[in-house]
């Protein structure tokens, strides 16, 4: 029993040590310290909803690659220098397109996007609302 | 009877319209995205020259011709691969090659060229990336075409294979003289 708990401990603490030092380790690639908090809200909004394009499926914040470190950087920057969230997200699509936002902009390209979930369950209320209605005349069906 | 066989057969269009959907969307290459730039004028800069550090070259260098631009460095594989196509462009007449070397070091890229060839007229130097952003560039190689006022008309992402210069790249230029 004692042997039993002995290990136990060991795994906790080498999760421990597992857990505690990704972020860590992750801080210490590129720092970007900020005297106010507005401004660390929207690097980090910013850094959220920016795609990485050589690694499509993470944000600006989450990889490594150095296109991302670049775009950071740029984020880092314009931030620092006043600009607004509005004003950096328009400066990175001007220059890689719509596709860098996690979050699809509603324009004409995209409505077919925007609104095929609500024409999807339109049409599947009306089906079911004829089935219902249709069922309803004939219990014994 | 022709009401059920319309009903029936609701089933069978959904499935060959979402047939032609995926074979269009999956045939797609996801690594090719459409520039955002296309139409737009190259962006300003003001860099030096890889050869000549104290040559500084402007977008003024673009204009009278068309023009095509390499974005290439020498840490990047499939610029390796892509050279021997350039050097092959670069003796076609009818548009000037220009290369953008891109986070490159001046010594490597340098001893790129005396080692594989030069084909560019000149290449613009951008250690940190900086004009690459500006133009959206996000895997080397990439390549673009500048019409005679300057404006972007093209862009080709990846190594160009002789069969893309000549069904993609030489009809954009031919279009543009």
């Amino acid at each position: 029993m004692a042997r039993y708990s002995k290990i136990a401990v060991i795994f906790l603490l080498l999760c421990q040590v597992a857990f505690a030092s990704t972020p860590s380790m992750k801080g210490s690639i590129d720092q970007y310290p900020f005297s106010n908090a507005v401004q660390q809200a929207d690097f980090n909004y910013l850094t959220q909803h920016l795609r990485c394009l050589v690694c499509s499926n993470q944000t600006i914040g989450e990889s490594n690659a150095p296109l991302a470190a670049d775009l950071r950087a740029e984020v880092y920057q314009q931030i620092l220098a006043g600009a607004s969230r509005e004003a950096i997200l328009t400066y990175v699509v001007n220059r890689y397109g719509d596709y860098v936002l996690y979050q699809p902009p509603l324009k004409p390209d995209t409505y077919f996007l925007w609104f095929m979930p609500f024409i999807l369950l339109v049409i599947g209320a009306l089906v079911l609302w004829r089935l219902v209605k249709k069922y309803r005349g004939n219990p014994g069906e | 009877m022709n009401k059920r066989f319309l009903i029936l057969s609701i089933p069978l269009v959904i499935f060959l319209a979402m047939v032609i959907l995926f074979w269009k969307g999956l045939s797609l290459n996801p690594g090719e995205l459409p520039s955002a730039l296309i139409g737009k004028p190259m962006p300003s800069f003001k860099l030096s020259s890889v050869a000549d550090p104290k040559i500084i070259l402007t977008p003024e260098m673009f204009l009278g011709h068309v023009s095509v631009v390499n974005v290439w460095a020498s840490w990047c594989m499939a610029c390796r691969a892509e050279h021997g196509m350039l050097m092959d462009m670069s003796k076609q007449a009818g548009f000037k090659l220009y290369g953008l070397n891109y986070k490159d070091t001046q010594e490597s890229a340098n001893h790129w060229l005396k080692t594989f060839g030069d084909p560019f007229v000149t290449s613009i130097y951008d250690p940190t990336g900086t004009l690459g952003i500006d133009l959206g560039v996000y895997g080397v190689p990439e390549t673009f075409i500048l019409d005679k006022a300057g404006m972007i008309r093209y862009k080709y992402i990846g190594e160009i294979k002789a069969s893309d210069w000549k069904n993609k790249l030489w009809p954009v230029i031919q279009k543009l003289q």
